[in-house]
């Protein structure tokens, strides 16, 4: 014979372990936590590098850093101005601040806002460093 | 009582029910995640699924050193700490425990140079727009972080015009150049953009590895909690641009698809290994540098995201992944 007290502590540990299985599973389901990520690449910054006399200027580096907190996810890639000085990161909406830095420039920093939905342009124009 | 039982049946099929469907979902899912894609849609045969047998490690390889015709007719055409220097480098005591970006407390880092092994090893990685680090783990493949091959999620793309740089050190390109045959990556990157995913291969059409050599890599359920971190990539604060760097800390946390530590790292230092170096007569990965997490963030989000450095760890499922890349075709 079972008694109700057994039943009790069978009912109960039989929803602890569903309890914890499936917030053990809840745990492994992707999480949206993924940034710029997977939103395509309608979101985020791009423009053109150039030196005061309007040459574009190559293999700058562009870096983003959020000021939300908490921040979102940003992978640590390197992006770099290309040889006509364009560049681009996709970012999720926020605001950051964003670094260009090359050799031989000075480097420039200016705060952005980035709406969703929107690419955001912002465009640099670099100072020679004087040696 | 038999009526009592009678009376619950119902309760427990309930249940039971609720805690399969709960479940069930979840499962497939992780093996989705895990499920490989390429950039030339091909299909891989067995990988990443758990119930693959694998070998928990997999042994490194110094290489020869030596460009054969293979390497050089694939190519467009320092010093480095020995094994037994790395081995003796002390964790970084940080100054602080928040810093500026990725860089934690006072800069750790230190210059490497990509001539000998395995620095050589290590090899930038360009593409259309910015670089990552890469390194060999088999004679023509290269591991990275996905979002070095793909932007990520179903709305992302594939990286265009991909090279693989061995051993670069600021405009020397001591091995050449590489151009990417394939990309490689998991659903659970290219279509969820989920960053414990975030991991991705590339491979190559000729065997450069045989001469620069490649770490090898293992995983392991215990916690990684206190085993050296050593990571060495291409950061893009540091001068001379695109040179290689090193950093070295221990393994501050461990989570299921994570490791968490605080080498100092920085943009373009994404896909770079995270390694120690195991000791000859292991039963796996025996003898050299073993990788068993690759680098992709800095801080963000809560802790442990928020105050440590953080990458992909390497799971059975990831292993058999990697090794069945490394054996296609």
């Amino acid at each position: 014979m079972i008694s109700n007290n057994e039943w009790t502590t069978f009912i109960s540990a039989i929803l602890l372990l569903a309890t914890s299985v499936c917030s053990y599973a809840n745990q492994d389901i992707p999480v949206t936590d993924r940034g710029h990520l997977g939103q395509g690449d309608k979101e985020g910054v791009s423009g053109r590098i150039t030196d005061r006399q309007g040459h574009p200027v190559a293999g700058v580096f562009v870096h983003p850093r959020s000021l939300d907190k908490p921040a979102p996810a940003i992978p640590e890639i390197a992006i770099v101005s290309d040889a006509n000085g364009h560049y681009a990161w996709r970012l999720p909406p926020g605001k950051y601040e964003l670094s260009a830095s090359a050799i031989g420039y000075h480097g420039m920093v200016k705060i952005i806002t980035i709406k969703a939905g929107q690419m955001t342009t912002e465009d640099f124009i670099l100072e020679r460093a004087l040696h | 009582m038999i009526a009592n039982r009678n009376k619950w049946s119902p309760v427990f099929g309930v249940l039971f029910s609720l805690t399969l469907i709960a479940y069930l979902p979840s499962a497939k899912a992780i093996d989705d995640n895990h499920a490989p894609v390429a950039s030339d849609g091909s299909v891989l045969q067995g990988s990443g699924k758990k119930s693959l047998a694998a070998s928990q490690g997999v042994n490194g390889y110094a290489g020869t050193g030596i460009m054969t015709r293979d390497v050089v007719g694939g190519s467009q055409l320092g010093v480095i700490p020995t094994r037994e220097e790395i081995k003796s480098l002390q964790p970084a005591v940080n100054g602080k425990e928040t810093g500026i970006e990725s860089v934690l407390g006072a800069d750790t880092r230190f210059r490497t140079y990509g001539n000998t092994y395995p620095a050589r090893a290590v090899a930038l990685i360009t593409f259309d727009g910015g670089f990552c680090t890469g390194t060999f783990y088999g004679s023509n493949v290269v591991l990275t972080a996905g979002h070095c091959v793909h932007s990520g999620g179903s709305g992302g793309s594939w990286k265009t015009n991909v090279r693989v740089w061995p051993g670069y050190n600021a405009g020397s390109a001591p091995y050449g150049s590489f151009p990417a045959r394939t990309l490689h990556s998991v659903t659970g990157w290219t279509v969820s953009g989920d960053e414990r995913f975030d991991y991705g291969v590339i491979k190559l059409s000729t065997n450069a590895g045989n001469t620069v050599g490649w770490f090898g890599h293992f995983w392991q359920t215990a916690s990684l909690t206190g085993l050296p971190s050593v990571i060495a990539g291409y950061p893009g604060d540091k001068s001379p641009s695109q040179s290689q760097w090193m950093s070295v800390d221990i393994v501050r946390d461990t989570q299921e698809r994570q490791v968490f530590y605080k080498n100092d790292t920085a943009g373009g230092m994404s896909g770079s290994a995270v390694w120690h170096d195991r000791p000859a007569g292991s039963s796996f990965c025996a003898d050299g540098p073993c990788i068993y997490a690759i680098h992709a963030y800095g801080l963000h989000g809560s802790a442990p995201h928020s105050d440590h450095n953080h990458g992909t760890r390497i799971t059975q499922a990831v292993s058999n992944n990697l090794i069945a890349w490394r054996d296609a075709p």
